[in-house]
């Protein structure tokens, strides 16, 4: 007797649909699962029949064929499991096939007939509400992913046998309530927050025009001088996600794998990938094409500290994601597109010792070294960095003092306005944000006066600035002036913005 | 055509004659003696060497020479004979070739010129040390000589180019051939500004491991003195102290630290009495340059209150951004656009990261 089920499978973050057909017949008993299963798939046979067992059903012993269709694309994971038992169990006649129309499974089984949680729920209910389709019956553990899509009826079941129940009426399960993201995103709390970083008056500005305007930005200073820990308060002071962002993003996460409990990640993700990371592991791939870090950062921070030391191959691949806010990852077997909007924090070291230009330590290298030190970073990547800020080493006072600082509270609550200006102002295109805006309304947005025009040439003069600098310094200089509110792009708003060109300055050379 | 005294030098050195060959030979006759008798009545080889005798006797036709020089002059190159040389370039012991190829205003030739050189490898001290001499000596309208080196070098051709001065670089290679190509910027710089590269070598000639010593002697040679800023052991800047010193000029040490490893050579030249460099007034003094020192004029600068505010607190000693904030009470952001405003106008300058000075 034949019997047919739903599941989805995943081709980057998009499910596609997977018939999963189970057919018994005379032979030798056996089974034989076809439709390019990988290995975890082809194993699943062992722990269908086991939990078919454990659950107190009955498995004959026949000849078992399961395909898995579309039969030309390869399907892995363990999620197949379920449906591969419920396709057994209808076919065998143990429940009614009927009742599971309309209805997606995916689940893994364990010996024992427990369901076991799977990555990549998310996007399979997306693409199941997309395609049509009423319920979906999942893993208990992975419930909460699910809360926020309505139009879906979802059931999630810790056993086999809750669900062989649940399908013939036996015991009927009530699907998984719906919450509302608005609760949850009010009740993120980030570890780090502004006001415990002392003194850095500097720095701790840069970050807020950073955040506010969506800007890449680079720290150099001496070891100790508190370059992580600003970095860490970063995400306190972005504005939060909206739920397609989180949504987004959680089905990045949900696809590798790194979910916690607590379903959607309202929280704006803060990558460290450690400068020994290879490329896959940053641009994601391997067979499998799995997301990495870069998009695993996406609508969040990817912090690289001791940026030099990232291998130039490295460094270059975020080039082009830096740009389109997007990484394509082919593989042999496929090819699929993450997203990857991320903003880049990175952090530096001066020079090789650490100590150039520090107030405290001594200096041991050559300037031959210092320029080496610099070259690591092409030009293409620093052009794609708007803030430069220097850190210097903090000094006892300032951690010894009482003055507490303004909180991150207080910081974001500046930056959602100057977020909120920049929404209206590029309302109807692709930009959100100042850092992100074409040549064009570079032209409209950051237009001069004569006095700001007078300004910025004679930074250029004076300073030594490189052409470089002069984009960047416009973008920055568009962000300060949303952060004072202010309609024109004013002299003082260059002023300020020229401070955050350090590495531009041609200080001896 | 007519042949001139500037002409038949060019002849000599175009020839290949090796600066020490020719002036072996101008001890036994005088340019024209050689035009009218190489192949006549000079016919001894051996004083020319074979190739060059052979080529002295080919060249020897004022209508290509003047067409040489012609294409040189098209590349925007010079030829400077060594009839116009200034005198203490034709002394015997700086052996100086027949004509220098020149690129620029060869008229720095006839200025008071001091040589600033030093190691490639320097140490920040050494930076700001070239950088400081450099820029005092401008000051004293005095000309900066280097080699275009990295390092030290560059430093002090750098530091005239922002002081408004004149420097004059001699290559270790041909003209068309900068060498290390990373310099070409500066070199083009150089020349932008007003100032002099020089070189023995032709346009083409790449540099060898033989060229940077010998070209060496040329910047002694033109230099009323030497100041080596900074030498490890056996750094290329010995061997110009070395020339300067057989030349007779005057050489110069900076003091550095004896822990130093890049002060070793130049430490140990003060010991072998040399003088020590402490600054322009003394080396012009030493040297016996006249100098009209140009007189920085006190600008007049109109500062707001809030830039007042910070100028003086500046000047009592709050130097740090975050210190600044906290005395001044401006927000940061108030603070970072009046700093830069305040660099531009060249009040006050940014010393290291976040610390600023008045200048």
């Amino acid at each position: 007797m034949l019997a047919k089920v739903k599941s989805f499978g995943l081709a980057g973050l998009n499910g596609y649909e997977v018939d999963v057909e189970a057919d018994m017949h005379a032979g030798l008993p056996g089974m034989e699962t076809v439709g390019l299963p990988d290995a975890s798939i082809k194993e699943s046979k062992e722990r269908v029949r086991s939990a078919i067992k454990n659950s107190g059903f009955l498995f004959t012993p026949q000849r078992i064929t399961v395909n898995l269709a579309p039969a030309d694309v390869k399907k892995e994971g363990p999620l197949y499991d379920f449906p591969i038992a419920m396709a057994l169990l209808a076919a065998t006649g143990q429940i009614q096939v009927t009742r599971l129309a309309d209805t997606v499974l995916v689940g893994e089984l364990s010996l024992d007939g427990g369901l076991r949680r799977v990555r990549g729920v998310l996007p399979v209910i997306l693409a199941a509400k997309r395609a049509g389709y009423k319920n979906l019956m999942i893993p208990w553990e992975n419930r909460n992913e699910t809360v926020f899509v309505d139009g879906v009826d979802v059931y999630a079941f810790r056993t086999l046998g809750e669900a062989v129940a649940h399908v013939r009426g036996e015991q009927i399960v009530a699907p998984v309530p719906k919450a509302d993201a608005a609760r949850q995103a009010a009740s993120v709390i980030y570890g780090e927050d502004l006001q415990y970083v002392k003194g850095q008056y500097a720095a701790k500005r840069a970050l807020e025009i950073a955040a506010a305007g969506g800007h890449n930005m680079l720290m150099i200073g001496p070891p100790g001088g508190g370059k992580t820990m600003l970095a860490r308060c970063l995400p306190s002071i972005l504005p939060e996600m909206t739920l397609d962002e989180a949504l987004e993003t959680t089905k990045i996460h949900s696809v590798a794998g790194c979910l916690d409990d607590t379903g959607l990640v309202m929280r704006r993700p803060f990558r460290t990938p450690h400068h020994t990371a290879s490329r896959i592991a940053l641009t994601g791939g391997g067979s499998a094409a799995r997301p990495g870090e870069i998009s695993l950062a996406h609508n969040g921070v990817l912090f690289m500290d001791e940026l030099p030391e990232y291998p130039r191959s490295v460094l270059e691949i975020l080039r082009q994601p830096l740009e389109d806010g997007k990484i394509a990852v082919s593989r042999a077997q496929r090819s699929v597109s993450y997203p990857a909007h991320f903003m880049l924090v990175a952090s530096m070291n001066p020079c090789p010792c650490g100590n150039y230009g520090s107030s405290h330590g001594e200096c041991s290298c050559t300037p031959a070294m210092i320029e080496k030190y610099h070259a690591r970073l092409s030009g293409p990547l620093m052009d794609r960095i708007d803030l430069h800020i220097e850190v210097d080493n903090v000094t006892y006072d300032d951690l010894a003092s009482t003055t507490t600082a303004e909180s991150s509270a207080a910081v974001k609550a500046r930056v959602d306005e100057a977020r909120r200006l920049q929404t209206e102002r590029y309302r109807g295109t692709d930009v959100h944000c100042n850092a992100a805006m074409t040549s064009q309304m570079l032209h409209t947005y950051c237009a001069l006066d004569t006095e700001a025009q007078a300004m910025l040439k004679s930074a250029f003069d004076g300073l030594g600035l490189s052409a470089r600098a002069y984009t960047r310094i416009l973008k920055v200089a568009r962000t300060v002036a949303d952060l004072a509110h202010s309609e024109a792009v004013t002299a003082e708003h260059i002023a300020e913005a020229v401070q955050y060109r350090s590495l531009d300055r041609r200080y001896w050379k | 055509m007519e042949i001139t005294e500037d002409i038949l030098y060019f002849w000599l050195g175009f020839s290949g004659l090796s600066a020490r060959r020719f002036h072996k030979l101008s001890e036994r006759y005088t340019p024209w003696e050689l035009w009218s008798g190489v192949g006549n009545t000079i016919t001894d080889k051996t004083l020319f060497g074979e190739k060059t005798y052979d080529a002295l006797v080919r060249f020897r036709n004022v209508d290509f020479l003047s067409h040489e020089t012609e294409k040189l002059r098209d590349g925007g190159m010079l030829v400077v004979s060594f009839n116009r040389y200034p005198l203490p370039l034709r002394q015997k012991e700086v052996v100086a070739p027949p004509f220098l190829y020149c690129r620029g205003n060869v008229s720095l030739l006839h200025t008071p010129t001091v040589a600033v050189v030093g190691t490639r490898q320097c140490s920040a001290y050494g930076k700001e040390a070239a950088y400081r001499l450099a820029t005092e000596l401008c000051e004293h309208n005095v000309t900066v000589a280097s080699g275009l080196a990295l390092g030290i070098d560059s430093y002090a051709h750098r530091a005239a180019l922002r002081a408004n001065g004149k420097t004059v670089a001699v290559l270790g290679s041909g003209l068309q051939c900068v060498t290390p190509p990373f310099n070409q910027g500066l070199h083009d710089e150089i020349v932008a500004s007003g100032g002099l590269i020089v070189s023995e070598y032709a346009p083409r000639c790449d540099a060898t491991r033989y060229t940077f010593p010998a070209r060496n002697r040329i910047i002694s040679g033109l230099s009323m003195g030497t100041v080596v800023v900074e030498a490890g052991k056996g750094s290329g800047a010995l061997i110009t102290a070395d020339y300067a010193a057989e030349q007779g000029r005057t050489v110069f040490a900076v003091p550095g630290s004896i822990l130093s490893k890049t002060a070793v050579g130049s430490n140990r030249l003060l010991y072998d009495g040399a003088v020590p460099a402490l600054c322009a007034t003394d080396i012009c003094d030493t040297l016996g340059i006249s100098y009209t020192k140009i007189e920085k004029k006190p600008r007049v600068v109109a500062l707001d209150i809030f830039e007042q505010k910070i100028y003086n607190l500046l000047q009592s000693g709050v130097t740090n951004f975050d210190a600044l904030v906290e005395s001044a009470q401006i927000t940061p952001a108030k603070l970072s656009a009046l700093l830069s405003g305040m660099e531009i106008k060249r009040v006050i300058e940014k010393k290291a990261p976040n610390v600023y000075a008045p200048v």
